[in-house]
């Protein structure tokens, strides 16, 4: 199980509970502040989180996303193919794409909100969160393969294994 | 004073049983079976050496009339001792590099005045308009050659001399070589005996003389451009004067020559044995030529019947005997080794020898049908990925400057790798071919040589967000361009 499937779990047990309501309120609360400063969110969080750095800031902004849709978890969809589909209706989309691949750690979680704001329905939380963890590594194939979401092709067996190594 | 003696002296270099070393003619022709062949790093070199080493022979032999002949010498193992000996001893007189009268290949009065080095021979070598390519000699300081290298040098002259400004005795410009320019197809066999046996056409010996059986050229003959010979008469044209020629001897080597004009060749009827034809854009046959960017492989088909073109008689020679001797329960192993110069006016750019091989039953319309079939493949492919080189360049580039553009796209890796891998696959194709699943393989090595060079290409192109979107849009034609081959013959 990944560390994105392990972290769902925990979102949704949170969703589960009669204290989602604050919950929620504390996460979406937090997207105005930098990930994982904003005190009132930390106990829906922390408790997961054994990282330091980017990596838990990452738990931080899946956490507030997956609040912001109020944890409309969609197995499969990934953001780069919502963002697809909602190219097909406005040009603009494809222009915030771009901007979001090519994000820097100050820009992403911004651009992050602004395209989960887009895209109507749910989304696979779980793949946000490990694509996140490894969204600084060097040879950036997390988003090659978002570009190849996005545009439509798939990745071969070949690159999806290589990605798994990395 | 006579001196050395083409039919005696070391200069034609051969490897023999592992060793590489000098031969005279002579014993190249008579040794011919204990030697493994010619050894020369120059292509054209061997092409020119080869020819006349031929020459020799349908002359001595006068023949061979029919295949038969060639087969009873295959068999043999040796060419016939008796008739070679006779004519090199009745023509030895003609064979001295140095010779008051009648020295090899050149004009023995051709003035000392206004001499020229001897490395204006070479088109390898920079020297009058030819770029500084191969080669850094400068004219200021000529070494001395010994004799056997500027005897070859003299060869290769004669037989791939470009045309262009001559501006001596009262001649302008000098005409090419009558196989300056074509590709050369010279197949190759386990031993020089059956190399030249494969490249020894059937042939008919009348209306037809090398410049050793003719009186000597005088430098009166060649003034003003005065002798005109059509290009007909196979041994005439393998020892063609395309110019004339003095060596001048310092004493043990040759640093300038005297130099002038040749015979100029008017146009005739003859086809050389070596050349192959194919149909131009006007529907005429034209003799193939090597090209720059290009290995020839791509232009295998065209010389082949189905295309309207006519292979090299050497190769359809090579082809027939092969045959024959398949029949007789006997195998001749062949490869088919093209040579020759790639051109531009008066300028060499290029000189190259590629090996292929040639194996039985290439000329038949099931294999060339393949191998049109393949060959289009490749080229349909290669042209697909071109266009995705232009629209990967756009993505990155953007459409505003159309040079930029196309710069870019050219930079990629894209097309050079893929025909690269093609050169190293297309010879094992060649071998198959008779094979039933040799197409199939040939389109496997296609995608695999496209996804490699597409692999290469993405490492080329950045990883900021329009390089990731020129990759992931590339991917998809990719794709669409390996779903388009199919294994078709029809």
């Amino acid at each position: 199980m990944s560390q994105g499937e392990r972290f769902l779990e925990w979102l949704e047990a949170l969703k589960g509970k009669r204290a989602w309501t604050p919950a929620r309120a504390a996460l979406r609360r937090s997207l105005a502040f930098p990930p994982g400063a904003y005190p009132k969110a930390m106990p829906y969080v922390e408790p997961f989180v054994r990282e330091e750095g980017w990596k838990r800031e990452a738990h931080y902004l899946v956490a507030a996303l997956y609040a912001l849709k109020d944890g409309a978890h969609q197995k499969g969809r990934t953001l780069a193919r919502a963002l697809r589909e909602k190219a097909q209706e406005s040009d603009s989309v494809e222009k915030r794409f771009l901007a979001l691949l090519d994000a820097d750690r100050d820009q992403i979680a911004f651009r992050l909100r602004q395209a989960v704001g887009l895209v109507g329905e749910g989304l696979d939380f779980a793949r946000l969160l490990d694509d996140l963890l490894g969204w600084f590594s060097p040879e950036r194939r997390v988003q090659a393969r978002w570009a190849r979401e996005f545009y439509g092709t798939e990745a071969s067996e070949e690159e999806k294994e290589k990605e798994v190594e990395a | 004073m006579k001196k050395f003696s083409l039919l005696e002296e070391p200069w034609i270099p051969v490897l023999r049983e592992g060793r590489v070393e000098e031969v005279g003619l002579r014993e190249a022709l008579l040794q011919a079976h204990n030697i493994t062949r010619i050894e020369t790093p120059s292509p054209l070199e061997e092409a020119a050496l080869h020819r006349l080493l031929l020459a020799v022979l349908h002359r001595a032999l006068m023949g061979p009339r029919r295949l038969e002949d060639v087969l009873d010498w295959w068999r043999a193992g040796r060419f016939p001792e008796g008739p070679l000996t006779n004519y090199l001893d009745r023509f030895a007189d003609r064979f001295f590099l140095f010779h008051p009268k009648t020295p090899f290949f050149q004009v023995a009065d051709l003035p000392e005045e206004n001499a020229l080095p001897w490395s204006k021979l070479l088109p390898e070598l920079a020297s009058g308009n030819n770029p500084t390519l191969f080669d850094h000699t400068t004219e200021e300081n000529v070494p001395k050659v010994a004799y056997a290298q500027a005897a070859r040098a003299l060869l290769v002259h004669q037989t791939f001399a470009l045309g262009g400004l001559l501006r001596r005795f009262g001649v302008a410009s000098a005409k090419d070589a009558p196989v300056a320019r074509p590709a050369l197809f010279l197949p190759t066999g386990g031993n020089l005996l059956e190399t030249l046996l494969l490249n020894l056409v059937p042939y008919t010996p009348e209306e037809d003389a090398p410049i050793w059986e003719v009186p000597p050229l005088r430098l009166a003959d060649l003034e003003g451009g005065r002798t005109k010979w059509p290009i007909a008469g196979r041994t005439r044209v393998y020892t063609w004067p395309t110019r004339g020629v003095r060596l001048l001897d310092e004493g043990g080597g040759v640093r300038f020559m005297g130099y002038g004009p040749g015979v100029e060749p008017l146009e005739a009827t003859y086809r050389d044995p070596m050349v192959a034809q194919r149909l131009d854009s006007r529907g005429n046959l034209a003799a193939l030529r090597l090209s720059e960017d290009r290995s020839f492989w791509r232009d295998f088909s065209a010389m082949l019947p189905r295309q309207g073109g006519k292979v090299a008689a050497t190769v359809e020679h090579a082809e027939n005997l092969q045959g024959e001797l398949e029949d007789g329960g006997e195998e001749a192993r062949v490869a088919l080794r093209v040579l020759g110069q790639v051109s531009d006016q008066a300028k060499v750019l290029d000189v190259r020898r590629e090996v292929y091989p040639l194996p039985p039953g290439l000329l038949c319309p099931e294999a060339e049908g393949k191998l049109e079939k393949a060959l289009k493949d490749a080229e349909e492919l290669g042209r697909g990925l071109q266009g995705l080189a232009l629209q990967v360049a756009r993505a990155v580039v953007g459409e505003r400057d159309r040079k930029e553009l196309t710069d870019f796209a050219r930079s990629l890796p894209l097309g050079r790798l893929y025909w690269h891998a093609l050169d190293g696959a297309f010879p094992g194709f060649l071998a198959r071919v008779g094979e039933g699943e040799a197409l199939g393989l040939w389109q496997e090595a296609l995608k695999r040589a496209a996804l490699e060079a597409w692999a290469a290409t993405r490492l080329f192109l950045g990883t900021e967000a329009r390089h990731l979107k020129a990759v992931a849009e590339g991917e998809r034609v990719l794709g669409r361009l390996l779903g388009e081959l199919k294994e078709v013959v029809k």
